[in-house]
């Protein structure tokens, strides 16, 4: 059977959920027919991947210094507009190379997901 | 219950599926679903950096921002 | 090739239980434990919603027999010599799971933000870490909120604070099998409680979150 409302317990009757990772069935297919012409989108893949881990990374290293009360509010925008750019500049290379945040969200096996 | 409720339902359900089915469960060595050597070899490579990364954020040591 | 499904305390048969691609589960039992398979000449494997309920299936069937291990989605193997050198070589952990699991299953719960307004384009740097800012601390509130007291209904529990866009938090228990329902009550509680957010508790699943994070 392909459907199981049945183990829905308790439903809050909401109109607006996160959608289902739309591109699951690509990535998941990239991952397992792993074909060798792929080679180059490969590697951009696994690039990409760090720069996003690592900008993450100094995303939540710079919400706990604002937590924490030792930036200025000079340096929080600054600080803010360099994410922003960041992300911008991940995008445009994600859409460069045909990548998605799914394709970027590498199995590590025994650690889990990337991110 | 409506046919939309039902179908909400079932993205429900789907969803904590797939983070269970595609992110937990045993992994057994040898496991073939990355069947590429090269992405092995970057698995370690990988593994030392995220391990190097997260400790230190555990730490507190604060990462360079610039 | 052999596709697995989940790693049970010892098994007899697994008569009638029906895998991917409609193939028969057997078992292979070794030192204890009970590795169950399905055979494929060759096997397509996709993040597919049938494919995924399969499996899921297979481990539920074996799940009213026994305590099992269940195995992630795709795993494969070349053939049932491979299995039994998988099943031998961790036989002490896998053992040792078992018992830890017996008699319990795994409970997901999710907390969205029901009040969300749409999302614009910050405009300018403080204002995208304020927002990013805010989702993380909604999320560690839901922690407090959702989570701990829920929590104290598991056996063991796990928590990710917004871990996809959408979602404040992610939530997986480990309660016994006879406790399911008290648990459901207490997520309606909570809600009713909270109507700034949206619960939701699905389940009972096989113990996924709770099989460890070591490879053998």
């Amino acid at each position: 059977m392909s459907a199981r409302p049945d183990k829905v317990l308790v439903d809050p009757l909401a109109a607006e959920w996160p959608a289902p990772r739309p591109e699951l069935g690509d990535a998941l297919s990239r991952r397992i027919n792993a074909d060798p012409e792929g080679v180059e989108q490969g590697l951009a893949q696994l690039v990409l991947t760090i720069v996003e881990l690592l900008r993450q990374l100094m995303e939540r290293q710079a919400l706990h210094r604002i937590e924490g009360g030792s930036l200025d509010d000079e340096e929080i925008e600054r600080l803010g507009r360099t994410f922003m750019a960041l992300s911008d500049r991940m995008e445009q290379l994600k859409e460069a190379f045909g990548l998605s945040d799914e394709d970027l969200n590498l199995d590590l096996g025994p650690l889990g997901n990337l991110m | 219950m409506t046919a939309s409720e039902v179908a909400r339902q079932q993205d429900v359900a789907l969803i904590d599926l797939v983070d269970r089915l595609l992110d937990s469960g045993v992994v057994l060595a040898g496991d073939i679903t990355l069947a590429v050597a090269d992405i092995d070899l970057v698995y370690v490579g990988l593994r030392a950096l995220i391990s190097s990364v997260a400790a230190a954020e555990r730490e507190g040591v604060a990462l360079p921002l610039r | 090739m052999i596709y697995l499904y989940a790693i049970t305390e010892p098994l007899d048969g697994a008569a009638g239980v029906i895998g991917l691609a409609g193939a028969p589960v057997e078992l292979l039992s070794t030192g204890g434990v009970s590795g169950a398979y399905s055979a494929h000449e060759e096997l397509e494997l996709a993040a597919d919603p049938d494919l995924l309920w399969a499996h899921e299936g297979v481990v539920e069937a074996l799940m009213a027999r026994a305590t099992v291990l269940p195995l992630r989605f795709g795993t494969t193997l070349a053939d049932v010599a491979a299995l039994r050198d998988a099943l031998d070589g961790g036989r002490e952990r896998y053992g040792e799971l078992l018992q830890r699991l017996r008699g319990r299953v795994e409970l997901a719960v999710r907390v969205v933000d029901a009040s969300s307004p749409e999302p614009e384009s910050p405009g300018d740097g403080s204002r995208y870490l304020a927002d990013r800012l805010a989702t993380r601390r909604e999320g560690r509130l839901a922690e407090e909120q959702i989570h701990a007291p829920l929590a104290r209904l598991a056996a063991a529990s796990e928590s990710a604070v917004a871990p996809a866009a959408g979602t404040l938090l992610r939530g997986a228990y480990l309660v016994e099998t006879g406790e399911v329902d008290r648990f459901a009550r207490r997520v309606r509680e909570l809600q009713s409680g909270h109507p700034d957010l949206q619960v939701s508790c699905t389940g009972p699943w096989a113990p996924y979150s709770f099989v460890g994070n070591g490879s053998t």
